[in-house]
This record gives C-alpha cells, structure tokens and sequence, in this order.
C-alpha cells in the first residue's frame, strides 16, 4: 500500500486506473489520498467522527474508483467535484446513522437491499447471519496464503483475472494462470469450510 | 464451478444484465446450497473491502502523524525564524540607550534648589549694596547683580553671601566657569554656608559636563552629613 506514484493531471490518473498493469494499483493509492483533506472537512462540517469520516471517505473511494474502473464516470465534472459530492452525501448517510442511532450492524445490509427476490434474499442472509462461518471465512483465508488469499479477494473485490495477475506480487503470468489458480484456491477454501 | 463462481461473482459487482439477476435470484430462491454460495462471495466482498480499508486506513494514520510531524516542525522553525528577525531587527532599529544627560539633571536640581535660604535674601539690612543685590535677585537681574559685584573684593567673611550670590548669577547667566570659581572661592576660604556651596557648584560641574568633579562634591555632602545627602545620593545612583 506504501507504493507511490505522483500523476500529474486527473486524466493521467484515471488513464492509469483503466490500464492493465502495476501502475493501475499505484494509481487507485494516489486517487485515495489525492481527496484525503475531505476526512478532516467531515469531521468539521458533518460533525462526525474521525472513524465515521474516514469510512465515508472509503466508501466514496470505493464508488468512484468503481465507476472510474466501469467508465461509468465520463468526466463531465472533474473528478475532484465528482468525489467531493458523494462524499458529501456519504457524510449525510453517516450522520444519520450516527444521530439515529442505526449503526450498521451488517456490512453486507446495502447489497442485500438490491436483491429483488424476497426469498432468495432470505436464504443469502440466512447463511450471512451464521457468523462462525463468517469467522470461519477469515481464518480459513489466511490457512490458504498470502497468493491465495489475494487472487480470492481481489477477485471479489471485482478486478478481472488480467487485472489480478498484474495486481500479484510477484505478478504471474498472465489472466489463464489467475483463472486456474483462483479455482484451485476456491476449491480449497471450501472444502475447509464446510 | 468456475462459471458458478463468476456468475455469483457478477451478480454482487453488478455486471449482470436483469435477465441474469432474475435467473441469479431464483437459483437462489430454490436452491440452499447456491444461496450459501452466494453469501460465501458476498461476504469475500466485504471481507476484500473491508481488508482495503483497514491497510488504507493504516497508511493514512501513518501519513497523518508525518504530516503533523511536518506541521510541528515547520512551527518550530517559524518560531525560530521569527525569533532571529525579531532579534535583527531589533538589533537594527534598536534605540541606543541613552545615557543621562547631566545638564538635564542639573537645570532640575537647580530649579527645585530653594536659594532663599540664603541670608542677604532672607534678612533684612540697610546696606544700600546688599539692597541693590537683593532687589536685583528677586527681579532676577543676575546681569545686574554681576555688574554690581564686579569690583567688590568678595574674599572676606562678611561678603561671604554676596559671593555665594555672585556664584548663582554666573550660574543664571550660563557662565558655569565663572561660578564654579565662585563657589570654589567660598569653599577654600572654609565660610559658613559649606553645604550650599558644595551643591550649587556641583551643579555647575554638571552643565559643563565635569560630572566627575560633581560626585566629589556629593561624596563630600554625604560624608559630611551636609543637607542635599538626598539629593547627591539620587545622583550618584545616576552617574556613578
């Protein structure tokens, strides 16, 4: 994470983001700390709290770097305008919470709520609501290693198989390698599981 | 199971089109082991997430305390720098101190000097010359007075205040030189008024400056027990 990289404009920056190479990973760590200042402004204008401020940030982050990666975001603001407005309304939904007293208790709440199939929805959250598998999930992810334990995540995380051999330190081959890697890690990751 | 995986994996990063979320969703809905599945990557999302945020949030804090390791240092060095033009500065555009001015110290004292202690001024006499001084001092003719005396042989006991007088019509008439003889005729011939002598020329030694000369006189009166030991040591702690 410490790996830095200085872009010069923000089109650089969300070049860099798009491309397939180690550059990109450097470039998502600019792109979070380019906005960095806005944590301190949530404290101050949201009223929240340093954590609450840096986990509206993250989420922010998570939502551009998202819509940046899927060409979602066109430039017709800059990007700067584009991350600060979210990030502002990310503030809001904190301090919401924060006042309601509706802290989130399951971070999976939001993805749920998209599912539209109400019995389908219930099976997952059965499932989610057991947390030694949950706990599970952790421990059993670290048994596999660290190549492992990274292709899983970042294949969760949404990058593709070109993206994780890229991603990969030392980088592997190329996508085909991730792919068959990754199946083999998961095959594992279950059977220890269940 | 690779394709169950992307499938599923799609499914949570949105890149599935409605018709696939429907299938997606119903697959769910029916069967139990696909939903576990499911939420196994739903919960690898988060867990990616929540694994970023936690390495990010670690290379904020440790950039943060830089940043204010920065921002103290930077104070620091501005408290210095401030300090160092401060002190230049001053050192530039510093009034000198100034010393203190004598013939300031001695138009003082000699205003605030009560002469009409003296006899000649005091008494009362029919002698017409005394007359003549006297009325000249209370008209302050010290010109005049001067004129008057200036063929009188004043080194006998019985002109002693006439001397004295003389003295303090130099002194009036800026003729500091003249008046320290006066005062230093008075003081040789051992007359009485010793104590007024020794101050009145002491400060004739400060209006030309002989401020040495002036601390012998003060030293004299406060040995001596001398009125204006007062006076002479407020002045000593000023010019010695």
């Amino acid at each position: 994470m410490s790996q830095q990289k200085t872009f010069r404009t923000e089109a650089d920056l969300i070049q860099a983001i798009c491309a397939i190479s180690y550059d990109s990973k450097l470039a998502e760590n600019a792109l979070f700390q380019r906005f960095e200042y806005l944590i301190k402004i949530g404290q101050y204008k949201h009223q929240l709290s340093e954590e609450n401020a840096f986990d509206a940030y993250h989420d922010t982050f998570m939502v551009v770097l998202n819509d940046i990666r899927k060409q979602k975001f066109r430039g017709d603001s800059t990007l700067k305008t584009y991350f600060s407005r979210i990030f502002n309304n990310k503030c809001i939904d904190y301090f919401r919470k924060s006042t309601t007293n509706k802290n989130r208790v399951h971070t999976w709440t939001d993805d749920l709520e998209k599912v539209a199939n109400r019995e389908a929805g219930q099976n997952i959250q059965k499932y989610l609501e057991q947390t030694e598998l949950l706990n599970d999930l952790k421990v059993e992810l670290k048994k596999l290693g660290t190549t492992c334990k990274q292709i899983i995540l970042d294949y969760a995380f949404g990058y593709s198989f070109a993206e994780i051999a890229v991603r990969l330190t030392p980088a592997m081959k190329n996508a085909q390698t991730v792919k068959s890697k990754k199946s083999q890690c998961m095959k594992k990751l279950l059977e220890q599981i269940h | 199971m690779e394709n169950i995986d992307n499938f599923i994996a799609d499914y949570w990063n949105d890149n599935l089109s409605d018709a696939d979320r429907k299938i997606f969703e119903q697959k769910c809905a029916a069967d139990e082991n696909f939903a576990k599945l499911a939420a196994l990557h739903l919960e690898l999302k988060k867990t990616a997430i929540e694994e970023d945020k936690a390495a990010r949030k670690v290379e904020f804090q440790k950039n943060q305390m830089k940043r204010n390791k920065d921002r103290r240092g930077i104070i620091i060095l501005g408290i210095i720098l401030s300090g160092i033009v401060a002190w230049l500065l001053y050192q530039t555009f510093k009034i000198p101190e100034i010393p203190p001015e004598p013939v300031i110290y001695a138009q003082q004292y000699w205003k605030n000097t009560d002469k009409s202690n003296f006899g000649i001024i005091r008494g009362t006499t029919k002698d017409s010359l005394i007359l003549v001084i006297k009325n000249n001092y209370e008209n302050e003719n010290f010109e005049g007075i001067i004129e008057t005396l200036k063929n009188e042989d004043l080194n006998v006991s019985d002109k002693a205040d006439l001397l004295l007088m003389r003295g303090i019509a130099y002194f009036e008439t800026k003729n500091f030189e003249a008046s320290i003889n006066d005062f230093q005729t008075y003081l040789d011939n051992d007359f009485e008024a010793v104590d007024e002598a020794l101050w009145l020329q002491s400060l004739a030694f400060m209006r030309i400056d002989k401020t040495n000369q002036a601390i012998s006189n003060w030293e004299i009166i406060i040995k001596e027990d001398y009125q204006y030991q007062e006076e002479a040591t407020a002045l000593i702690d000023v010019f010695k």
